[in-house]
């Protein structure tokens, strides 16, 4: 770092005298030296120049490259060499799987839906997989979203435009990933899930907070009608009982809805208030919830109905999140053999193996305990399983 | 008075910025003038990063939120500790100016840094602690030249206009990475790259136009700063009292995000409003500062340092009335922008004026090194009392643990100042 300490009294160079015209007396660092004869002036205007082009052209390769543009999506156009997967988007491809609300259930997968993350390829677009090949080459959409779900022919896309004020919104999309429905959120999205069978959506967004680390954090979650695009209620607004009481907290936040196969109004979720987080099991017929196991963050219930995987948070002051698979029959614990620090609401692929995504790419681990994780798709997250 | 020829420091200026002081005009020397545009250039690249930093590592990294929470604590503290450090390099080597642009150029280069890494996590969270620390580098030398290049009856606005364009550029900065998001929603790129740009403008200023203060005909024969002589700094006539009383206050100072939050608690506005809050109170902190600065030159920089700190108790009070009118959200804000405009720059040039010119950067570096430790504590204690007691008591609590410092301050200045009557 040249830094011109002032040495001798005579000015050095012509160039300089220019620039500050009165400065005789004092100082003249050495800065000839390293501008080479050129005037400070000169040299500060190039870096302004350089600086404003250089500014200019990220910025419009930025634009240009935005997947929102104008707010304008469009149906996906599968890239060349890949069959169009993407459920029900095609009906010139006879291969195309077209999943419908007829085909819910615990039926065999048939598609991945996820986010994208590939930098230099549609980042946080939604993409689809074959279920039976997820490496094989994604069919990109034109949908960005910071968190997705989707299932039986319904899609939920969480996202924000980051003007001077932020804009938080769920898009619903259909199978072909056209938005349907615009629902305005409150804040920064966190948690999708649309049902199996596509009737109901969630979505959890922080309030305020930016993160479950932060202690302070404070959710919203709201329910949607996924036809209509209404708002069924705010799960805050649900009667929550406790060992068969009512229970009732200002602090009360809730996240991380997971839909039951065989009855969509039955759904589970978190609880937080008091520093605890709760399991809950909630009946949307009924907008109530019962309080069933402590310790579970961001629930998924297993396509069976009879297990939860969740994350569990370890003891210490910073504890880590282990994925946990609960047995609803036992309310027995088992830690699955993922044991790096997972913050995901997992997805069940089928009854005995999840996934999940661990920032950068999607991971597959059995479901009870066994085996090791294995990459599932790389460059991936928020995966959703069609079925 | 107001112009001395025989000045070496004023007739070095080419161009001066005037402003009317009384009947007579204050001189504002180009250094001082250069230094505000050159912190106006780099808050904006500062900022722009700042504000998106948690969407980004979160959303587009997708970092995990312990992760963030570690980098974000990262952020807040790592710039405390070397301040005084670089202070002392400054003194020592007689060059704020290199010092700072050290400071300077660590922290435009992150922003590159920013661009090529996005992972693993350990060289994320070193890239954040390198930019910080070049925050902290900077700080004290380039106070201890605005210092250096002014008139001592003329600190107060000399910091004061230093400050209003500095606030200038943390206002800016949002606007502009908002803007850049608004046009290209994934452009994390292009902020990282825009805000480079802004500070190597910034840097460039300093380097090719900053000079630092004069040296003495008889350089060499001066002896070199040492630890000794910053031990004696606590020495100083004063020092070590607006030392003490710095930290105390900060330790009673809520942080701005609490106090929005609260504010927020309050009047259940809309969460997305929450960055208006920031650019109210960053207005009135700038169209405020040169003139507080001027006035503390007049009546004396203790008086308006402490009453800061009296606006601030009075905008804890205004939080804290059951009101919730638009009205309240407003005089909030006012007062916590006009307490900033009391209290930070009029700091810098209070302790400036005590100390002795050859160890002013250690003596700003230590002070800067309390206060914002000061703040550290403030902000972990408050998160501590919030969680126990709530959000509404814990500002009560903090109103009170400010007025039982104020009054003790008070107490302690009339005692000294009956002693140095006596």
């Amino acid at each position: 770092m040249p830094s011109p300490r002032p040495k001798s009294k005579r000015q050095s160079s012509p160039a300089k005298a220019s620039a500050t015209p009165a400065s005789k007396p004092v100082t003249s660092p050495r800065r000839a030296g390293f501008l080479g004869g050129w005037s400070p002036i000169a040299v500060f205007g190039a870096i302004v120049v350089a600086s404003i082009i250089v500014s200019a052209l990220y910025v419009a390769l930025a634009v240009l490259r935005s997947p929102n543009r104008g707010g304008q999506l469009a149906l996906a156009s599968p890239t060349a060499g890949a069959s169009a997967q993407v459920p029900g988007a095609s009906s010139q491809t006879a291969a195309a799987v077209t999943p419908s609300a007829a085909s819910q259930g615990a039926g065999q997968a048939t598609e991945i839906v996820f986010q994208n993350v590939q930098r230099d390829n549609g980042y946080a677009q939604v993409a689809v997989v074959p279920a039976s090949d997820p490496s094989a080459a994604r069919d990109i959409t034109d949908i960005a979203c910071e968190r997705v779900h989707y299932a039986a022919g319904r899609g939920i896309c969480l996202n924000a435009d980051y003007g001077v004020i932020a804009n938080y919104y769920a898009d619903l999309f259909d199978s072909s990933f056209r938005p349907v429905t615009r629902i305005p959120l409150e804040g920064a999205p966190t948690r999708a899930r649309v049902s199996p069978d596509g009737r109901y959506g969630a979505a959890t967004t922080f309030v305020y907070g930016h993160s479950y680390a932060d202690i302070n954090f404070s959710t919203a979650t709201l329910l949607i009608d996924m036809a209509s695009g209404n708002i069924l209620g705010n799960l805050e607004d649900f009667t929550t009982y406790r060992d068969g009481q009512q229970w009732r907290e200002q602090d009360f936040n809730f996240w991380g809805v997971t839909f039951s196969s065989a009855d969509s109004n039955i759904f589970y979720a978190s609880l937080r208030s008091g520093g605890l987080t709760y399991l809950v099991k909630g009946d949307i017929g009924t907008r109530s919830m019962q309080v069933l196991h402590q310790n579970v963050e961001c629930p998924s219930v297993s396509p069976d109905g009879t297990r939860i995987a969740y994350k569990k948070l370890g003891e210490g002051l910073v504890g880590q999140w282990r994925l946990t698979m609960l047995d609803l029959a036992t309310m027995t614990e088992t830690p699955l053999a993922e044991t790096r620090n997972i913050d995901d609401q997992a997805e069940w692929l089928d009854d005995h193996t999840v996934l999940y995504g661990d920032g950068e790419n999607i991971y597959q681990v059995p479901a009870d305990g066994s085996g090791t994780p294995s990459m599932f798709i790389a460059d991936g997250l928020s995966p959703a399983v069609v079925r | 008075m107001s112009y001395q020829i025989e000045n070496t420091r004023q007739a070095a200026g080419g161009t001066r910025w005037l402003t009317r002081r009384g009947g007579t005009r204050v001189r504002i020397q180009p250094n001082v003038i250069l230094l505000g545009f050159n912190s106006l250039l780099t808050d904006i690249s500062s900022e722009m990063v700042n504000t998106v930093l948690p969407l980004y590592l979160l959303f587009a990294l997708r970092l995990a939120p312990v992760q963030f929470g570690l980098i974000d604590g990262l952020y807040q503290g790592g710039a405390v500790l070397v301040r005084a450090a670089s202070g002392f390099v400054s003194d020592r080597r007689r060059d704020p100016k290199g010092v700072a642009a050290v400071g300077y150029g660590l922290s435009a280069v992150c922003k590159i840094g920013f661009l090529v890494i996005t992972t693993p996590f350990a060289a994320l969270a070193g890239l954040v602690m390198v930019d910080r620390l070049g925050k902290g580098i900077r700080t004290a030398p380039r106070d201890a030249l605005i210092s250096q290049s002014t008139e001592p009856e003329n600190l107060g606005i000399a910091f004061g206009v230093h400050r209003a364009l500095d606030t200038a550029g943390a206002m800016i900065g949002p606007l502009l990475a908002f803007l850049i998001l608004s046009v290209a929603s994934q452009g994390y790129d292009a902020i990282f790259m825009v805000s480079f740009c802004f500070a190597l403008c910034g840097l460039a200023l300093l380097i090719l136009f900053v000079r630092n203060p004069p040296e003495p005909n008889d350089e060499d024969s001066r002896p070199k700063v040492t630890g000794r002589d910053v031990a004696t700094l606590l020495k100083a006539p004063g020092f070590a009292g607006i030392l003490g009383i710095g930290a105390a206050l900060s330790v009673a100072t809520v942080s701005d995000s609490f106090l929005y939050l609260s504010l927020q608690e309050q009047l259940q506005f809309n969460m997305s409003l929450f960055p208006l809050l920031y650019v109210v109170t960053a207005v009135v902190f700038m169209v405020l500062a040169i003139p507080f600065g001027r006035v503390a030159d007049r009546i004396g920089r203790t008086p308006m340092f402490v009453g800061g700190y009296v606006v601030l108790a009075f905008a804890y009070v205004s939080l804290l009335v059951p009101t919730a009118l638009p009205f309240q959200f407003v005089l909030t804000l006012i007062l916590l922008g006009a307490y900033y405009a009391m209290t930070d720059g009029v700091l810098a040039a209070l302790a400036s004026s005590l100390l002795p010119e050859n160890v002013r950067g250690s003596g700003l570096g230590v002070l800067s090194t309390a206060t914002g430790a000061g703040r550290l504590v403030a902000s972990v204690l408050f998160g501590v009392i919030w969680t126990a007691v709530g959000l509404h008591a814990a500002v009560a609590i903090y109103l009170v643990g400010l007025v039982v410092v104020l009054v003790v301050t008070a107490l302690l200045l009339r005692t000294r100042q009956a002693l140095a009557n006596a």
